[in-house]
Order: C-alpha cells, then structure tokens, then sequence
C-alpha cells in the first residue's frame, strides 16, 4: 500500500522534526516564561550553532567536537546577549535588543560563511537507511528523534525533580515572590540563558546535518519556536514537547498534501489556538 | 544580643510609578508583635512591599537590628531573616504544597523550621502534601503562605492581610497560632484591616495608617472602646467589628 507508507512517512518527518523544533523551542520558552523577554535572536542563534559545527568539521575536527563546540559557543553567545539585555530596562526594549542581536549575528554569520548553504556531516555509522518492518526511513532521522526524547526526558527530570526545575516552575509563575524566599532569582536567569544557548547550539549542530543551513534560515526557525511556544504555552516543558509535535506534524502533512498551503495551515493551527486558549495549550495566566 | 530594634522605618516616602502613596512612615517593632491597621488603599501594602525590597523608598530608610536595608534587594531581605506572607496568597500554581516547602527551607536559626513542623503545625496541609497548591480552600492556602514564609526561618515574619477572605473559625484558629508563633519568640509585623485581628495580636504596637502615613499608635483596649476613635480612624462602626 503505497498511500500508507507515505503517510508513515510524513508521520516520521513530523516527529523528527518536532524532536529538533523541542530542542529549539524548550530553551526558548524558559526564557520567555522566565523573564517576559522574547529572545528573537533565537534563530540567528541556531544558524550560529550548525556554522560552528561545520567550522570545526572543516577544520578537521570529530562531529562530536563539532556538536560540543557548538553548544557551548552558543551557550557563551546566549550569557553574552543576558549581560546585554540586562542592561536595559522593559519588556520591549529588551525584546527590539534581542531582535538587533539577532539581526547582527545572522549578519556577522553571512560575512564569515557566505551565502551558500552548508551541511554537517552526520558520523557514517548513523547515516545509514534503517528498515524496519520493510519500510525504510534515514537512520539520522531516527537518531535526532532518539536524542530528542532523551533531552526531553532530562530536562523533565531537572524540571521535576531538582530544586533549580522548582525555582524555575515558581519563577514561572510569579518571580517576585521567589525572591522573597531568599533566592536570588537574577542568578537564576543567568543558568537559564546558558542552558537556553547551550539547547539551541545543540540543534543547530544536529539538525544543521538534514536542514541545510544558510541566510534565512534564522528567521525560518525564529518563528517555528514562536509557534511551538505560542501553541504550547511559555516557560513549561510539556508545553513545548505538544506544541513541538503539533507544529511538526502540521508542516510535514502541509508540505506534502498541500505544499502551497503549508505556512496557511500553521498559521491557522496558531489561530485556532489562540482563539480558545490565548495562553497556550500549557500556558498559565500570570496573576 | 544587640539591643537594637529588630526593625525601624524611618520616614520612608515610596511612589507606584507616579503616584506617591507612602508619605513619611515611622515605626519601631522593638521585638514581640506590631500591626499595622488601616482600611483599603491606605497604604499598607506599599509599606510592606517598600520593607521587602519590592517597591523602591524614594526616600528614607529601613533598619534591621540596626543595619541600613532600605536599598537591599527582596533576596538579601530575606537571607537578613526576614519572612513574607503576601496579600492574596500568591502561591505557586506549578508546585504541589510540598513542593513549596522544598522550595522554601533555609538554614539560620539553628533550623527550627522544616516541612514537618509546618505540618504539626497545620496537619491539613499533610494530607494535601501532594496536591496542587491551587487546590487548597482559602484557609489551607492561607496556611501554606504561612508555612512557604516558616521554612525559611525567619526572626520576623512580615504578613499582609492573613484575614481576607478567611471564615471567622478559620480566622480564630489563624489568630491562635499567630500567638503561639509569638510566644515561640517570633517577630511579627501585620498589616491588617480586620480590627478584631489587629486587636488581639498587638495590645501596645498598634499603629492606625491613614492615606499613607501613619496617624496614631494606639492601645488595643482603647481602639476597641473607643467608637469615636474607630470611626476617625477607620470608618467603622461598632457592629461591624
């Protein structure tokens, strides 16, 4: 049945793509959740992750070291652009700031990497068709799922069960009164940009082997992690894990059925949405 | 020990955006209970959150045993050893009651407080220790505001209309273990509307706020005698006491 195995296909892109989109999107809604500042250099911080792990496979390096590199620059990218905006006062303020950075960053990238589309190379051992049940499908997709879940599943641990996911659940929910309690909060935005920046380096690195990147490709993922967020709700892990798979599956089925279509039909996922919980799937409304 | 007074406000002016709400408040809570009485939109609320750190003193200063803290951040306040019950509760919707005292519990004072005195303390919160915060009725979730500001040790406890929306047996029960707290030789400062509240808890450091600044310091037993003094002072008339 050629139909089902088509549909099993879109079914695994979706999934795969959502994997990726979680890892983007899960930093990205802490520190909107966090600090009411929308990071729009978020994207230029993806493109910067997946230029830097094709750097250092360029320059010889392993693609573990290029995923590692890539992370922790980032990462360091990210406390940069927290020392930054904290240096300014508002929501909008700090918001118009990220938007320049980012602007600047994807800007510094096209300078350094020029305008042609670059791939990491995925190690070959990963790389290879993988036939299950006599459907095949490409064992690095399968791999970024894998790693995906395991992420998620760390994250939901840290988010659970240790005293930093609890200062960020309540910081969440209402920052001031976390300070009350002897915790200084301000530290805490610090950890959470970093593992934000270190989250976004890591799938740039990752999903820079199947999505070429290039100019552009900031603002493409810039506002996938806008809509994962806005469908699944700021500053909560289970948020960006529902709306990561919705928006997946969305732009999988879209490409594929009704390819002119595909951007119509998540923007009116995000519609419908908003229309019944304008605070997102998992979102709460602040007090 | 110091004989300073554990907390002196000293002719503190604070603003909400342009609005000058604090005009020159003065207290001194040598040690034991003050409160704080007055109606709504007197002030009361930007006095504490100016203690707090939460709202900036224009003007003025705070001081805890004699240290200058009118410009410390809500965090080193509260490291100072100061706890906070807010007006309204403002539990966290994300934490399970238990959750919050995990949050909460700070070392100094030797630890008096954890989980388990909180529990003793008020053993309905044990069996909803699972339970989402947002699942507890007025009084439960009044407790765990109490219990959140318990556990991190606190030698003053600073709480902002513990009464509102409380039924008076639940108030009565609060009121009680408001005195045990005192008697245990905690600090408590109180800002407080209910003047049944106010009068039991401070027999002498009772102070009357009137548009952000404070009117009178009264005894207790002549505010409650007095009718011509609560209704300057309050606007209240004996029967709704």
């Amino acid at each position: 049945m050629p139909d089902l195995s088509r549909i099993l296909f879109q079914i695994l892109n979706g999934l795969t793509f959502a994997g990726l989109l979680f890892v983007i999107a899960s930093g990205f809604s802490l520190m909107f959740g966090l600090m009411r500042v929308v990071n729009l250099a978020h994207g230029a911080f993806y493109i910067l992750g997946a230029y830097i792990a094709w750097t250092i496979q360029a320059q010889g390096g392993g693609w573990v070291m290029a995923v590692l590199m890539a992370s922790l620059g980032v990462g360091i990218l990210a406390l940069l652009a927290f020392f930054l905006i904290q240096r300014v006062e508002g929501d909008m303020p700090q918001t118009l700031l990220t938007l320049g950075l980012g602007i600047g960053v994807a800007d510094v990238c096209l300078l350094i990497w020029g305008g042609l589309p670059k791939t990491i190379a995925a190690p070959s051992q990963i790389r290879v068709p993988v036939t299950i049940a006599g459907f095949t499908y490409p064992g690095y997709r399968y791999f970024v799922l894998i790693a995906a879940i395991f992420i998620g599943f760390l994250l939901w641990y840290v988010f659970q069960r240790t005293q930093l996911g609890r200062i960020i659940r309540a910081g969440v929910d209402n920052r001031a009164i976390v300070a009350t309690l002897g915790i200084n909060i301000d530290r805490l935005f610090i950890k959470v940009f970093f593992l934000g920046g270190i989250l976004t380096g890591l799938a740039g690195a990752i999903g820079g082997s199947y999505l070429a990147v290039g100019p552009g490709m900031d603002f493409a993922m810039l506002t996938f992690a806008l809509a994962v967020v806005i469908i699944g709700g700021m500053g909560s892990i289970t948020g960006s894990a529902v709306g990561a798979l919705i928006v997946g599956l969305v732009d999988s089925f879209g490409r594929s059925y009704f390819s002119e279509l595909a951007i119509f039909l998540l923007s009116l996922t995000i519609i419908a949405v908003i229309m019944v919980r304008p605070q997102g799937l998992f979102g709460r409304v602040e007090e | 020990m110091s004989t300073k007074p554990l907390l002196t406000v000293e002719e503190v002016h604070s603003y909400y955006g342009t609005s000058h709400i604090l005009h020159g408040v003065s207290i001194t809570l040598q040690s034991g209970v003050a409160v704080i009485l007055g109606r709504n939109g007197m002030g009361k609320t930007t006095l504490v959150k100016t203690i707090m750190g939460l709202v900036p003193a224009r003007s003025g200063k705070i001081l805890l045993n004699g240290e200058d803290v009118t410009h410390f951040k809500p965090y080193q306040l509260a490291l100072c050893g100061v706890g906070y019950v807010p007006q309204g509760r403002a539990l966290f919707r994300s934490l399970t009651v238990e959750e919050h005292f995990q949050l909460a519990t700070r070392g100094g004072n030797g630890r008096k407080w954890e989980a388990e005195q909180v529990y003793e303390l008020f053993p309905r919160l044990r069996e909803r220790a699972k339970q989402s915060a947002m699942s507890l009725s007025g009084g439960e979730q009044q407790m765990l505001a109490i219990g959140r500001a318990l556990v991190t040790n606190p030698r003053l406890l600073i709480m902002d209309e513990p009464s509102e929306g409380l039924a008076p047996v639940i108030l009565d029960h609060l009121i009680e273990t408001f005195q045990s707290l005192a008697q245990m030789g905690m600090s408590i400062f109180l800002v407080e509307q209910n003047l049944r509240t106010a009068t039991t808890l401070a027999q002498k450091d009772l102070y009357i706020m009137v548009s952000g600044t404070i009117v009178a310091k009264v005894e207790a037993e002549t505010l409650l005698h007095d009718q011509s003094a609560r209704e300057k002072y309050l606007g209240v008339k004996a029967a709704e006491t």
